[in-house]
């Protein structure tokens, strides 16, 4: 194997579109003729994955950053309601409610990222402790506002609204949320790559103290991230309510692990100090392909764990081996 | 003073202020407690399942009425059913802490049977609600509160065939659960002739609501000849209302039923595009119970029939407005 080629396929991002092509194979074959490769087959997974996708691309620089967030996914019910609420029961416009969401999520990033950086509590517990503290307040507060734990008819209470386009159309027949996707991933790719933030980055997910010596503000710049975090929850939330026109108080539950899943897959360490964005978008797209492409095949439901279980080691062996290929008769360095 | 420390300490009063805010909201004990008649209610479910808080309402509004303190024991986090170990050890908390009665959601007999006798043997009068038909002779407990579920699933069933549904989409959760099995054995006996295509959402899917719309549509997609829609509980009734709209011109010539009573879904019955909804009441599933434990416990008045029915009702076009500001208010 050519040199610049070898070089190509150990991108991470490169590996991470083998398995998706390997994935994409098999659905093909096992449920193409059943409507998986139609315009609204693809539509369908392109929509799961880019929710899934969202949340994921400010994770992965999380965990090149060296650090966890478990909460995001209960960031989201928590954006529903606050976006909801003051759409619903206090007649705001959308952009004045999604302002609310954004200011919880950057009450939610922050107080995570200083329970990190201030307390040093590992990430992972300082989250997990949000996760629950966060569904707890939801679940109480929302229950105290409105008596109930959904917020309905929000699309015909803000049908002329400048903003419901953004949320809930289509561009080009494709839904909205495809687009939010890939303009984050872009822009993830290019701080993490092009720009000295993204060597910030780097540098704290490796040597937190020489980072800290060399003078990067790495405690800000990790709070910076947890909000960031946050603020993808509060895009996800909308995206899906005015998909369904439902907020509830439940929803969210169990992305922090699917996102976290697609860094890793697209080439991110959990240890910290790698991951790539594009090889996250990569690595949404295969989960959202496995999840709902099997409803597209004639496999009994039944099956439905042990089938993505099984597709999602193999997709993660065909990454390691297409690297392992490329790496072999590297010239010595 | 460095960036650190400042953090710090504004965490520590923000975490501070919000525990006691916390505590002034949770809160809502009075004085007079101590001598009230205490009846406890165990269930796999609580107040972030939709279909749980008409439940919750019925129970803690008879206990205000015929003042009774009402505990709830369920599960406070997610929308989903807690497994059969966490309910037995709840119920096994509930026992021990002695209260004067107790309501119970009997969801594993298997499981739960042995303690609930043993409850009754104790001397503390069981109520059955919402899950456990059939169950009130085996445990001894007064009655069972509630729904037959294997009808059910056999009068919606037979409806959608009345209606013409020759292909049933059934939108359901992983079977195992006993009410769920019943429930789906009923649809099997109502839909015959006609046939229904069965699809098992995975349950961490039902807290993305994306995924329940689209999953519905991939199955309409796969096997053209669905022409109907049944989708089983709160999960899934706004996602039913909403993969409608995405079908299109499909949609107007199918047929579409849930056991959901939300907005969309009184909405869509308004607009005719949902053609019914079956209704469980279940407001009384937490009203009657404690209603017939406090006559037991006051006046020793047992109820004569072991199955006090609260469902199914039917909500259609005809009646879904006169309910739809009692749905906003968690009465139904």
């Amino acid at each position: 194997m050519g040199g610049r080629l070898r070089a190509l396929f150990l991108r991470p991002e490169l590996t991470a579109f083998v398995s998706l092509i390997a994935v994409f194979a098999f659905f093909s074959i096992a449920a193409g003729n059943h409507g998986f490769l139609s315009f609204v087959g693809t539509k369908n997974y392109l929509q799961v994955a880019a929710g899934i996708g969202i949340v994921a691309t400010p994770i992965t620089l999380l965990l090149v950053a060296g650090e966890f967030d478990l909460s995001v996914g209960t960031m989201i019910a928590a954006a529903e309601i606050a976006v909801a609420y003051p759409i619903s029961f206090l007649g705001w416009p959308i952009w004045a409610a999604m302002c609310a969401g954004l200011a919880v999520a950057v009450m939610v990033g922050a107080i995570n990222g200083l329970l990190v950086v201030g307390l040093g509590i590992p990430s992972f517990l300082a989250t997990l402790g949000m996760m629950f503290f966060l569904r707890g307040v939801t679940l109480g507060l929302t229950l105290l506002a409105t008596g109930a734990t959904q917020i309905f008819r929000l699309k015909a209470l803000r049908a002329h609204d400048p903003l419901l386009p953004l949320f809930a159309g289509s561009l080009f027949g494709l839904p909205v949320a495809l687009f939010w996707w890939l303009g984050l991933a872009a822009v993830a790719a290019h701080i993490l790559t092009n720009t000295r933030y993204g060597n910030w980055i780097y540098a704290a997910g490796g040597d937190r103290d020489a980072a800290a010596k060399m003078g990067i503000p790495v405690a800000r710049l990790k709070v910076a991230l947890y909000i960031v975090t946050a603020m993808s929850g509060v895009i996800v939330a909308m995206l899906e309510m005015f998909y369904v026109d439902l907020a509830d108080v439940t929803q969210g539950l169990g992305k922090e692990f699917e996102a976290i899943t697609a860094a890793v897959v697209g080439g991110g360490a959990i240890t910290g100090g790698l991951g790539s964005p594009i090889g996250t978008a990569l690595g949404a797209l295969m989960l959202g392909m496995i999840g709902q492409g099997f409803f597209y095949t004639d496999i009994n439901d039944n099956w439905f764990y042990a089938f993505v279980g099984a597709v999602l080691v193999l997709a993660v062996i065909v990454n390691g081996y297409t690297r392992r290929v490329a790496m072999r008769g590297a010239p010595p360095k | 003073m460095t960036f650190s420390t400042r953090l710090t300490r504004t965490l520590f009063a923000f975490a501070g202020s919000a525990l006691l805010a916390l505590y002034a909201l949770s809160t809502n004990a009075s004085a007079d407690d101590a001598k009230k008649l205490k009846i406890i209610f165990v269930s796999p479910l609580g107040p972030a399942q939709p279909f749980y808080l008409p439940i919750l309402k019925g129970f803690d509004l008879a206990g205000k009425q015929l003042n009774i303190e009402t505990v709830f024991r369920g599960n406070q986090q997610t929308s989903l059913f807690s497994e059969a170990p966490v309910v037995k050890r709840l119920l096994e908390d509930a026992i021990a802490s002695k209260p004067d009665g107790l309501v119970i959601a009997d969801i594993y007999p298997d499981v739960l049977n042995d303690d609930i006798v043993g409850a009754v043997k104790s001397g503390i009068p069981v109520v059955l609600t919402n899950n456990g038909f059939g169950q009130a002779d085996n445990v001894g407990a007064l009655t069972f509160v509630g729904t037959d579920e294997h009808a059910l699933g056999e009068i919606g069933a037979t409806r959608l065939r009345e209606l013409g549904a020759k292909n049933v989409l059934v939108i359901t959760v992983p079977p195992g659960i006993p009410f769920v099995d019943a429930r789906m054995g009923g649809i099997a006996k109502g839909i015959a002739p006609s046939k229904t295509t069965i699809v098992q959402m995975p349950v961490e899917a039902l807290s993305d609501q994306t995924k329940v719309v689209n999953t519905m549509v991939a199955a309409i997609q796969k096997d053209p000849s669905i022409d109907a829609i049944f989708s089983l509980g709160s999960c899934c009734g706004p996602a039913m209302v909403a993969a409608r709209e995405q079908l299109g011109d499909k949609a107007k010539s199918m047929h579409f039923a849930t056991i959901d009573l939300g907005a969309p879904v009184l909405d869509a019955l308004k607009e005719g595009k949902v053609d019914f909804a079956i209704d469980q009441q279940q407001f009384l599933e937490g009203y009657q119970p404690v209603a017939i434990l406090a006559a037991y416990l006051r006046y020793a008045i047992e109820p004569v029939e072991r199955f006090y029915p609260t469902g199914p009702g039917i909500v259609t076009k005809a009646n879904a407005e006169k309910i739809m500001d009692l749905t906003a208010q968690s009465f139904r």
